[in-house]
């Protein structure tokens, strides 16, 4: 079969060649065919070497492409070796290596083979490796490049020269190329990120474009109609592509980050945490309470023990109709085991997972295991590993555990303020997901979450664009402490929010395995960076553009907070940042009642409002017990006169026991046996919770964008064992 | 919720109790008869119980006393059957008479029927024979009588039907709502009557063995189910104890106080003789638990061995536990005579009726269905044959205060009774010939109060000057009003205040008003020497 044409264009000087080369220089470009038996003449490590490639005899005068045709030694070592005489033009080093390895290229047709047989000749994979490659391939439709990497077979620059070669274009290493910002930003972010292309440079008139898929020529024509240029195309991975988006487009992506939300909707942003007008309410209220105090302290005293009854009443009667709905609602959509395992893997769409890791080495491994465990075609994984730049040591350290190919490292810019949600923010840019779903670093998600997030998507209505999967612990009998944890989570997510959800009001969500639509989420605006409690404010958000959140009955297991101080850190933060979200919607209370209904607006003022408030005032009553039954101190019973003694009462009474007993019921369904006689102390629980709440108060007015990072390992640690102080038997 | 796993089981275990119209015309119906019948026991015959009274006039007090209060309900009895009084005596219509009380009684009653409804269609016989032993039920003369009168024994029967009925269900399914709903329906019985804390400790027992033998699960499930029911009981319990600590003093008032059960009965003792061979008599204690149990329903324990059998036989261990609670409130009441600390009245065993009916339910499912019929029309007849036994019970049952023979008899006669005649003339006296406070030991005067129908008047042990007034009535009260000290007399505490007062007088009061029982003093002057009794 006779050899193909190879074309290369060269910068041709018609008088000296200017030195340094390309510096003033004044070329003509051309388009030369080269004469393959005199290209050969030198071997190709010398001209890779060299970087110089001969091309044609012209008389007794042999024409030779060099990267630096101004570089004397060069020349004359090229002299020496071919015996002609050399007339040098100049070549872009890319295009000189693509000509080299075409040059150079076995005789055999490559571009007739098969991805897979290419691979194996060059002996980048085994024969079993492509069997199970192909194997998976016949499940889920996915090209086989991929499929190779996500298997972890294949690296994928190693893939991408591969496949140059198969389709006879460039290779691109794009990370040790430089760029042009200015090229790059030619084609639009968005275009460039869906298509999985990216201009490149420019060679003579003709515009490089480099693209993970060369056999998409739809693309490519596309490309050409926007572009409006003559186009070379080249081959890179498709990680490459995200991170010379990263780094051209960094600063635009970390301002939306931060300031998205912010710019476009400042009303939704906890950036300022009192409006002016709240701030002018606090004073008033605060100013007229002061005067009132003075003036008739028993009356006031009063009228807040009514208010707080009324708050504590609703708040029993909500959370007992929630606990009733949970238990007695028939389940809106159902995925069996089943309905899972006749799901075909080609029907999968591309899948995000976004994992915010912050100084948690101890965890990456355990991470890197549960990911891999997910029962989902890991070629259609879009693993998003996000790291703080500045938390260098996590970095490295996930580098050297050689996540395998899906796993995507996007560094985050170090900037102010360092929050999970500006992390995910920025993550989100490039998810390619259909659907994202957001995990913390130290999460077990049920294997089939994916799975089942995917039917439930597709079965649920068309206003639910998240579930909530269901979250515990692992660590549950690590220490006390973990005990009452996982007690509460367990009401909070099998009582509670499916209580919410059935009632068809807002959702606060969880920090962790929210399931999204993803570009339901970017129109959403992600996740404020400014509120503490990202995800509960992401449910109310939702529930404000008529989008809902569903409860997903597949469990995520995390670690349970084992040490006191490290859970009032993390607990503060929770509770600030439900007072953020009541702030920020609250901003405009009767709009916010227009766009919620009655129904979802006290729902959401008991959930969100009620919660920290609740948290707050207990140890007042607590006190006032206390007091009264010690010392039977007379001012007390002036303020709890008539109705208002006996609401109280009543709240003392079932309130009480309803929580605690909710906590009974929360471990029995959720077949905690072990855990249930400890549900019965939750009340010191609840000690923790109100001082947790007041150190949130104090941290609403002087650090409102603090984020105390919870510390996450602990379990791993056997010092760590301990229960307030002392050692866990 | 979106629910992956499981979904077939959870499905299963949630099979709802079917309420439809049926159910509420059952009840509807019960309602109206047993109303029916209150109306004509206070209105035509004048049937005034005294306990009945006492606690429609406690809720009375919570609202409208000297100082109104929660307390008011008091601490010897359970508070349930008052504290379901108190939306009630709002209404000033309903306050009359103590309907109030004998209006929740006849809800109770009605919704006993329901419950027993419920049971019965589990047997899935013919609806007519359901209707009909429904019938017979109501028909009961101890049930119609104690679905009308005020008294708290249909409350405490109702749940523990209810109790039954949801351990019942949580056996058949294992859904936890059934457990938590069979907890709180215990602790309201308790709350109801203290005889429920013999149903507590049988249900926790079963529930274990059921847990570990049966379904074949470990400690620590059975842990969790027992507290899942038990927490709610424990928690009424510890609440009750708390109070009477923090208010009363005592954490064991209700128990151990001049006026509970044990406290009464040490006077009640040397008036009634037939009690005294009963206590440390464990054999003779149950051999009159048993009579009792028998003569108001004979065929009790016939249906007792009778679905042992079956069970057994057919290993329905389920229903050897409700056996279990059924017995649980016989053995209650005999074991307080075993321990000297209760009277022997008919209505301690009222339980053998509702529950009796249970049992039938219980034998009716565990034999074919093709024998259903003939059984359930064998019962139809037994039960209501024994309506007989339990109104010639009633009749021969004397005791003061009970009233059974007395009602029995004015029904049988149609003669209105002629009670409490003193009370409500001296409560008209007291209202319309006197001003200002009376100071009055309700556990007597609460008769007084009830007829006089102004609490705030007077001035009771509730309120919390009660002690000082006691000692310096002439600044503080404008009369006080003693009985004599016959049988409670002697728990009065103004009697022991002033022991002489009610058979001499004293040159500090002035007597105004004097029947065969009460002695109405205004007082004059500051009384001489004080003995401040107990």
């Amino acid at each position: 079969m006779p050899e193909k044409d190879i074309v290369i264009t060269v910068t041709l000087f018609p008088g000296k060649i200017p030195t340094p080369a390309g510096q003033d220089a004044w070329g003509m470009q051309s388009e030369v065919v080269i004469q393959l038996d005199v290209a050969r003449c030198i071997n190709r490590k010398s001209a890779e070497e060299l970087q110089v490639l001969p091309l044609r005899l012209q008389g007794q005068v042999l024409l030779v492409a060099f990267v630096d045709p101004g570089n004397q030694n060069t020349i004359s070592s090229v002299m020496q070796t071919t015996g002609y005489r050399i007339r040098p033009v100049q070549v872009d080093p890319i295009m000189l290596q693509e000509t080299i390895r075409k040059v150079y290229a076995d005789s055999t047709d490559v571009d007739q083979l098969p991805l897979g047989q290419l691979l194996l000749r060059k002996h980048l994979i085994s024969e079993y490796q492509l069997d199970s490659a192909l194997e998976a391939q016949q499940s889920t439709g996915e090209r086989l490049g991929r499929i190779l990497v996500a298997m972890g077979f294949i690296n994928r620059l190693s893939l991408a020269e591969v496949l140059a070669e198969q389709y006879q274009i460039l290779f691109v290493n794009i990370r040790t190329t430089k760029l042009d910002p200015s090229i790059v930003r030619l084609l639009d972010a968005d275009i460039a990120r869906s298509w999985q292309c990216l201009p490149m440079k420019w060679i003579g008139n003709r515009l490089l474009v480099v693209m993970v898929d060369p056999s998409q020529e739809k693309v490519k024509q596309d490309l050409q109609s926007i572009l409006k240029v003559p186009l070379i195309f080249a081959v890179t991975s498709e990680l490459d592509i995200d991170w010379a988006l990263d780094v051209v487009y960094r600063a635009t992506y970390l301002e939306d980050s931060i300031a998205g939300l912010l710019y476009r909707n400042p009303d939704e942003s906890a950036f300022q945490t009192f409006t002016d007008s709240q701030l002018l309410v606090l004073l008033i209220v605060l100013l007229v309470f002061i005067i009132l105090a003075f003036v008739i302290p028993i009356q006031l005293l009063i009228f807040l023990n009514a208010v707080f009854g009324v708050i504590y009443l609703a708040s029993t009667i909500y959370r007992l109709w929630l606990a009733t709905r949970s238990s007695s609602e028939s389940l809106t959509i159902q995925v069996s085991k089943e309905d899972i395992n006749a799901l075909e893997d080609s029907d999968l769409p591309i899948y995000t997972v976004m994992i915010p890791i912050f100084h948690e080495k101890n965890v990456l491994t355990q991470l890197i295991d549960s990911i891999q465990l997910l029962n989902y075609p890991k070629e259609k994984l879009d693993v998003k590993l996000l790291f703080e730049e500045s938390d260098t040591e996590t970095l490295e350290a996930a580098r050297s555990l050689h996540p395998p190919g899906y796993f995507e490292f996007v560094i985050i810019p170090d900037a102010e303020p360092r929050t999970k949600p500006k992390a995910l923010n920025y993550g989100l840019v490039n998810a390619r997901g259909l659907y994202t779903v957001v995990y913390d670093a130290e999460d077990s998600p049920d294997p089939d979450q994916l799975k089942q997030a995917v039917l439930a998507f597709r079965r649920a209505s068309q206003d639910i664009v998240c579930l909530q999967a269901k979250l515990n612990y692992y660590n549950a009998n690590q220490n006390l402490l973990t005990r009452w944890f996982t007690i509460e989570y367990s009401m909070w997510f099998d009582l509670v929010l499916p209580g919410l959800d059935s009632t068809n009001v807002p959702i606060p969500l969880g920090g962790t395995s929210n399931h999204f639509y993803t570009e339901k989420l970017r129109q959403l605006g992600g996740w404020d960076p400014f509120n503490v409690t990202e995800d509960a404010d992401l449910g109310i958000r939702m529930y404000k553009r008529n989008y809902r959140t569903a409860i997903l009955d597949s469990t995520t297991y995390e670690e349970a907070n084992s040490n006191l101080w490290n859970w009032v850190r993390q607990r503060t933060r929770w509770e600030k940042g439900y007072m953020q979200t009541w702030l920020v919607s609250m901003r405009h209370p009767i709009q916010l009642l227009k766009t919620l209904g009655l129904k979802a607006f006290l729902s959401f003022q008991v959930t969100i409002g009620g919660s920290p408030l609740i948290l707050f005032i207990n140890p007042i009553y607590w006190i006032v017990t206390i007091l009264w039954f010690i010392g039977k101190w007379g001012i007390i019973p002036n303020i709890f006169p008539g109705i208002i003694f006996y609401m109280s009462l009543v709240n003392m009474i079932t309130g009480n026991f309803l929580f605690l007993y909710m906590n009974l019921l929360a471990v029995y369904r959720r077949e905690y046996y072990r855990l249930s006689r400890y549900a019965l102390l939750t009340p010191i629980y609840w000690l923790f919770m109100s001082f947790a709440t007041w150190r949130a108060v104090w941290q609403l007015f002087s650090q409102p964008f603090y984020w105390e990072k919870t510390i996450h390992g602990l379990h791993i640690d056997p010092q760590s064992h301990r229960i307030f102080g002392k050692k866990a038997k | 919720m979106i629910s992956t796993t499981n979904v077939r089981q959870e499905n299963k275990s949630k099979r709802p109790i079917v309420i439809d119209w049926e159910f509420w015309i059952v009840g509807l119906i019960s309602f109206i008869i047993f109303v029916a019948v209150a109306y004509y026991l206070v209105f035509g015959l004048n049937v005034f119980l005294t306990d009945s009274m006492a606690r429609t006039r406690s809720a009375w007090q919570v609202f409208f006393s000297s100082e109104p209060k929660m307390a008011n309900i008091g601490f010897v009895w359970a508070p349930l059957p008052t504290i379901l009084q108190l939306p009630l005596v709002l209404i000033p219509q309903l306050r009359v008479n103590g309907i109030s009380g004998n209006l929740v009684t006849a809800f109770c009653g009605a919704v006993s029927v329901q419950v027993l409804l419920l049971f019965l269609r589990q047997v899935k016989i013919p609806r007519v024979l359901t209707y009909l032993l429904l019938l017979v039920y109501i028909m009961n003369p101890m049930i119609l009588f104690y679905s009308a009168n005020g008294m708290s024994e249909m409350v405490l029967e109702l749940f523990v039907m209810l109790t039954t009925y949801f351990y019942l269900r949580w056996n058949q399914t294992h859904n936890w709502v059934y457990l938590s709903s069979c907890g709180i329906a215990t602790s309201l019985a308790f709350l109801s009557r203290y005889d429920a804390s013999f149903v507590a400790v049988a249900i926790t027992i079963f529930i274990g063995i059921d847990a570990i033998i049966y379904m074949h699960k470990n400690f620590s499930y059975a842990e969790s189910i027992i507290l899942l029911y038990a927490t709610p009981v424990a928690y009424v319990v510890i609440l009750w104890v708390l109070l009477n600590w923090l208010i009363m003093g005592d954490p064991l008032y209700f128990a151990r106080s001049a006026y509970s059960n044990a406290g009464q009965i040490g006077y009640q003792l040397a008036l009634i003789p037939d009690l005294l061979p009963l206590k440390k008599n464990l054999l003779a204690s149950l051999a009159v638990g048993l009579r009792e149990t028998a003569s108001i329903f004979p065929f009790f324990i016939f249906v007792t061995i009778w679905l042992v059998i079956l069970s057994v036989v057919k290993r329905k261990w389920v229903w050897l536990g409700v056996l279990a609670i059924s017995w649980s409130l016989i053995l209650f009441s005999t074991s307080n005579l075993f321990l000297g600390q209760s009277a022997l009245f008919i209505r301690y065993f009222i339980s053998a009726i509702p529950m009796g009916m249970v049992m039938i339910a219980g034998v009716l499912s565990l034999h074919s269905p093709k024998w259903r019929i003939p059984l359930a029309s064998f019962f139809l007849v037994l039960v209501a044959g024994s309506a007989y036994f339990t109104g010639e019970s009633m009749l021969t049952h004397t005791e003061w205060g009970q009233w059974n023979d007395q009602v029995v008899h004015a029904v049988l006669t149609n003669t209105p009774l002629n009670s409490w005649k003193e009370e409500q003339a001296l409560a008209k006296y007291i209202n319309e010939k006197t001003t200002g406070f009376v100071m009055v030991d309700d556990f007597q005067g609460y008769r007084v109060i009830f007829f006089s129908g102004k609490p705030s008047r007077f001035l009771t042990p509730s309120d919390s000057t009660f002690k000082t007034y006691l000692s310096d009535p002439y600044n503080h009260v404008n009369y006080i009003l003693t009985s004599s000290s016959q049988l409670e007399g002697e728990l009065n505490q103004v009697n022991n205040a002033y022991p002489y007062l009610f058979t001499k007088g004293g040159d500090w009061v002035k007597l105004e008003y004097e029947d065969s029982t009460w002695k109405l003093f205004k007082v004059i002057g500051q009384p001489g020497t004080i003995s401040l009794g107990g």
